[in-house]
């Protein structure tokens, strides 16, 4: 088999397009939709943020693959990645692939021969970069200055609004080609790629349906998320389901979670009231890292240490700053609530990748042969010695993480609506799930999870609700292994809450397997290390399945408060280990081999009122 | 035999391919043709082959600023293009070699994506042709249920089968258990591995139909489990999955082209490696070609 890098269109196919029929038009389909549907919802797993070859960025480092592979991908295709073969050992339910808005007229030049610009020096340069220096510093000229607001916002070879239509509507026709209701979805997205003197104020825009715009909004119109948000509403207003989810809050330099708008207006009722409109969630972990804590301000929580890509701070002026985490937004957001009545970070979470190579959810640590950016973490050679570029050490970063949702049935509506509602949790990467409940009048036990779910949903709210009643609130939790993964150490509580003008935040285990769960709330830790030799983890300890209902017992009905779920599974290996074994590279000392993964469910909130 | 080249996809491309060279030189006539080799002609048909390639790429109109852009790219690209070759400079220049063979390259995709749609019978010899395309892999339908420790323990083991064997309606009261479903519709055997984990998949394999039969070990637990059916793997027949296989056709159509095209190509040369120091093993792969 050849690598899929062919050029579909020359000028002589342009020609002759009017007068020979074209055998494979693209032809509107009907989707029928009797898809299977859930009374009590079902877990669907998959990508929410992945590139690519229309990504200019991608591009550049390789990638040719286009959306119709990716999305072949994602149903567990074996393709053609940078050049080597490469599948994913299971199939998504559904797939947003969201390349980038800014530059997609230049991918249509690049991509398309016989397109406007295709000859131009520049574009021939992108196509032929030999290697990758080459490729990285036509990404700095064209790419990451322009991005960073420093220079002209396009190369020369771009041709204008109509070719960023264009590249719009041939993914819009891949995304519509794949949807398979019930068994497969795809979404509608895009990303909004806004870097002010490089802190990161990305978003992913996700559409209900294929009702889209014609063109994207990019950075290029409009750097300012408010900006976005103005044009999401012009959207809603013309009828289109529109929300944004912003990822790598770890790389914002404190200004995703500020104190004002990027326009300098302290945050106010009308700003609080816009967010929390437009954005229902928020990506907690990627391939650079995980956003949620880390050890440095939250010293007592004992599993911080996590996939925290340390080395960013090496690069464009970054800091590890308490602002840039999820932990820390969630509670300013309450603060914000209680001091102008709207809480603008009111995130449920998600997870991603951000993968260059249009490899949806290639977050399997024993299947990274191939990285997630092109040249740049290609082989196991290159990564255990290079950094990815301007951003961190490849050692660093994380095959990214994974998308639950529940939904009534895989298909784009349920799967949208239950993102909005915030009814998701996100993964590092394995496939546990995870179910939460406040309310009250909870079982202690229940005879099976049927039971359990109803009752959830009769006596309670799920994740991403808010908790309404006037005593201290029941939570109850439940947690399941991945089938293929290793068993489960516990399950915490997170809560963080607003008192005295001071937002605080504490971790409770609520269950461990064994016995391992004090009175004290302490646990015992589960001494369960992997093989070092071979990758295996331990077979034998841990928990099939926990559950518990949890009462807060500190709960004060005049404190603002969030309470969101941490599922830990025994330790595993890392990819870095993969690769030792593998392919005979050696890590750093200070890497780590062995990770503990985790699943975050969306929090509940409780708000004063 | 004339029937069966005809038949050849490689036979349409080529026959594609002819036509549409010659269609090429009809609308764009070569240099050839002109009488003073300063002369650049935009005739009628010249000037709408050039607004049809605009339209095809921008879909409307071009307006008459879009007129003037369209001339004057194409009478610089001229102008270049012939002091160029006067000067010689497609001579042994690399980027041009590349471009070319680029160019030949993205000919072949072409080709496959303007071919009338498959026939049913190239169709069925695609099928054919990538079993590893349409090969459904061992799948098992059956019934389980997830069981605790103690009861997996004699005397309870006997007595549960027992019962589901008395009653189907046993199976309801392990409903659900550990959230896995107690009936599974047929299922291929990556699915089911990657849904209940562990062994259990090759142990399924080993039991009997029709009886319930275990305990089982998965990543969940130990299972009883009674399969109904046990599907060995097997092509899928053509006429169940005909949408799909057209689906496929179409996708490695145009991957496969290029090979093919180059493969068929490469017979008219012949290939000689005279240099010393290429390693015997490569000269002889290259041989064989």
């Amino acid at each position: 088999m050849c690598a899929r890098i062919s050029l579909i269109s020359t000028t002589i196919s342009i020609a002759l397009a009017c007068s020979l029929p074209l055998a494979f038009s693209a032809k509107a389909e009907q989707k029928p939709n009797n898809a299977k549907v859930y009374p009590l919802k079902e877990a669907f797993f998959g990508e929410q943020h992945v590139h690519t070859g229309v990504s200019m960025d991608a591009f550049i480092a390789g990638n040719r693959l286009t959306p119709d592979d990716a999305y072949r991908f994602a149903k567990g295709e074996e393709m053609m990645v940078n050049g080597s073969l490469h599948k994913i050992k299971r199939p998504l339910d559904f797939v947003a692939v969201t390349d980038h808005s800014e530059f997609m007229g230049e991918a249509f030049s690049l991509m398309n021969e016989g397109a406007p610009g295709y000859d131009h020096e520049i574009a021939v340069a992108f196509r032929e970069a030999p290697d990758l220096e080459t490729a990285l510093k036509l990404y700095n000229k064209y790419v990451l200055a322009p991005l960073a607001g420093g220079g002209e916002p396009h190369p020369a070879f771009f041709q204008g609004q109509e070719a960023i239509k264009s590249t719009w509507q041939k993914n819009i026709e891949a995304t519509e080609k794949h949807y398979q209701p019930g068994k497969f979805t795809t979404i509608h997205a895009y990303e909004w790629t806004s870097a002010p003197g490089g802190a990161n104020q990305h978003r992913n825009v996700f559409f209900r349906d294929n009702n889209v715009p014609d063109m994207p909004f990019s950075s290029n119109e409009g750097a300012d998320p408010e900006q976005l948000w103005a044009w999401m509403q012009t959207q809603r207003d013309s009828g289109k389901k529109v929300f944004a989810i912003p990822h790598n809050s770890n790389e914002s330099k404190g200004l995703l979670f500020a104190e004002a708008s990027l326009s300098g207006v302290p945050v106010n009722k009308e700003y609080a009231e816009k967010r929390a409109s437009m954005e229902p969630l928020i990506e907690m972990m990627q391939v650079k890292g995980n956003s949620e804590v880390i050890p440095n301000f939250w010293p007592n929580d004992e599993f911080a240490d996590f996939e925290n890509a340390v080395s960013i701070q090496k690069f464009n002026g970054r800091a590890f700053i308490k602002e840039n985490y999820v932990r820390y937004g969630l509670g300013r957001g309450i603060k914000y609530h209680a001091e102008l009545g709207v809480n603008p970070f009111k995130y449920g979470f998600v997870g991603g990748t951000d993968s260059h190579n249009g490899t949806p959810s290639n977050v399997e640590e024993d299947n990274y042969a191939v990285g997630s950016h092109g040249y740049a973490d290609q082989t196991a050679d290159v990564r255990s010695k290079a950094m990815l570029e301007g951003e961190m050490l490849i050692a660093d970063s994380s095959p990214g993480a994974l998308t639950a949702v529940w939904a009534n049935s895989n298909t784009r509506s349920a799967i949208w609506d239950s993102m909005q509602a915030k009814e998701t949790f996100a993964t590092s990467g394995p496939r546990m799930k995870v179910r939460f409940f406040a309310g009250q009048g909870f079982n202690k036990s229940y005879k099976n999870y049927t039971d359990l779910v109803k009752d959830g949903y009769e006596k309670g709210v799920p994740m991403g609700g808010d908790y309404k009643g006037k005593k201290a609130p029941e939570f109850l939790v439940w947690a399941i292994k991945d089938p293929i993964g290793p068993n489960l150490d516990r399950i915490q509580i997170i809560k963080g809450w607003y008192e005295n003008g001071e937002m605080k935040d504490h971790v409770y285990d609520v269950v461990a397997s064994g016995d391992r769960l004090k009175a004290d709330g302490s646990v015992t830790p589960i001494d369960a290390p992997i093989n070092l030799k071979t990758g295996e983890f331990n077979q034998v300890k841990g928990a099939v399945e926990l559950m518990s209902v949890w009462t807060d017992p500190d709960w004060d009905p005049n404190q603002e408060a969030f309470y969101y779920v941490r599922v830990l599974q025994l330790p595993t290996a890392r990819w870095t280990l993969y690769d030792e074994i593998n392919a005979g590279v050696k890590y750093p000392d200070d890497v780590k081999r062995q990770i503990v993964e985790r699943a975050w469910a969306s929090p509940i909130w409780y708000e004063v009122e | 035999m004339i029937k069966r080249i005809l038949k050849e996809p490689i036979t349409h491309f080529l026959v594609l391919g002819s036509l549409l060279f010659a269609a090429w030189n009809y609308l764009a006539p070569s240099q050839e043709s002109e009488n003073n080799e300063y002369v650049i002609v935009v005739d009628q048909a010249k000037f709408d082959h050039l607004k049809t390639l605009w339209k095809a790429q921008w879909k409307h109109e071009p307006s008459n600023e879009d007129i003037a852009a369209i001339l004057e790219r194409h009478i610089r690209k001229e102008v270049f293009y012939r002091e160029a070759l006067t000067m010689g400079l497609d001579q042994s220049d690399e980027i041009i070699r590349t471009r070319l063979a680029q160019k030949m390259e993205a000919v072949a995709s072409d080709l496959s994506n303007l071919m009338q749609l498959p026939s049913e019978q190239q169709l069925k010899e695609f099928h054919q042709a990538r079993p590893e395309l349409f090969t459904i892999a061992q799948s098992f339908a059956f019934e389980q249920v997830i069981l605790t420790p103690q009861e997996a323990q004699e005397p309870k083991l006997s007595e549960i089968r027992a019962q589901l064997i008395a009653n189907p309606n046993t199976l309801n009261s392990f409903e659900n258990r550990r959230s896995v479903p107690n009936s599974w519709p047929l299922m291929p055997e990556n699915t089911l591995k990657n849904a209940f984990g562990g062994t259990f998949v090759e142990q399924l394999a080993k039991q009997p139909t029709e009886q319930w039969v275990g305990p089982i070990e998965s990543g969940f637990g130990l299972h009883l489990v009674k399969i109904a059916n046990n599907t060995p793997e097997h092509l899928a027949p053509f006429s169940d999955i005909k949408d799909y296989v057209l689906e496929q056709y179409k996708y490695y159509a145009v991957i496969d082209s290029q090979q093919k095209m180059f493969e068929t190509l490469l017979k008219k040369y012949r290939v000689r490696l005279e240099a010393d120091t290429i390693p015997t093993e490569i000269e002889q792969e290259f041989a064989a070609l």
